[in-house]
């Protein structure tokens, strides 16, 4: 049966043979490695690409590393391990510094990445992804323990975000 | 007659939100793999619930067959 430490491994196989240069858990499932789990039904996984010769960013490497892995996709998601991810290519100063932070953690001892919870408020405040549901999430967020009110302040602060 | 509507008291309802806190707590401090394997579940209740209400659907909105 497909597993999610599989799903996980897959992540940094997609990073070490260079199709991403970097990234992390974002979204519903990051907010697992910090508070309470949240029904979602795929994986959100924030990527920095390698340099392009032009502006325009494309997913299509992704896609052909995953076709070559025997994994399936669609236009927003691959089937990895049973899991649907959806990648989504650093689409800001903010999110660049959201992979670039993140923190490591393990899962049945596979080394993952995940957004730092302060920065995970911050994008769900975005007056682009703001909804009701983002909302509450950062409150959650804002109320757990594990929260660094001085980074939180200074996040949110440098890129204009508000509660 | 008018009637006067029970209330509960202000150290039951403490108590009550008390509980409630506590249950977050112990929530948040599961192992990954438990909260993972409390995901699947959470994905079975809310598959139905969306189902329930006539909300379309995409392929990939379905519970997960996997191993926490």
């Amino acid at each position: 049966m497909p597993s999610f430490e599989n799903t996980l491994r897959a992540l940094n196989a997609m990073k070490e043979s260079g199709v991403i240069t970097e990234y992390a858990i974002a979204g519903a499932m990051a907010l697992m490695f910090w508070i309470e789990p949240v029904p979602t039904f795929d994986l959100d996984v924030l990527v920095l690409l390698p340099q392009s010769e032009g502006p325009i960013v494309s997913l299509q490497p992704i896609h052909e590393w995953a076709t070559k892995q025997g994994y399936t996709s669609d236009l927003e998601h691959i089937l990895i391990d049973g899991v649907p991810v959806q990648f989504l290519p650093s689409y800001s100063n903010l999110s660049d510094e959201a992979i670039q932070t993140a923190v490591d953690r393990q899962y049945r001892g596979v080394a993952i990445r995940v957004v730092k919870p302060e920065y995970l408020i911050a994008l769900y405040l975005l007056p682009s992804a703001r909804t009701l549901k983002r909302k509450e999430r950062a409150a959650a967020l804002r109320e757990s323990a594990t929260i660094d009110r001085e980074l939180l302040a200074d996040v949110m602060i440098r890129f204009h975000v508000t509660f | 007659m008018n009637k006067i509507p029970a209330r509960p008291t202000d150290e039951l309802l403490a108590s009550l939100l008390d509980g409630k806190r506590a249950l977050h707590k112990a929530q948040r401090m599961l192992s990954l793999p438990e909260k993972v394997a409390q995901l699947l579940e959470l994905q079975k209740v809310a598959h139905e619930i969306l189902r329930a209400r006539g909300v379309e659907l995409q392929p990939w909105q379905k519970p997960w067959e996997i191993e926490p």
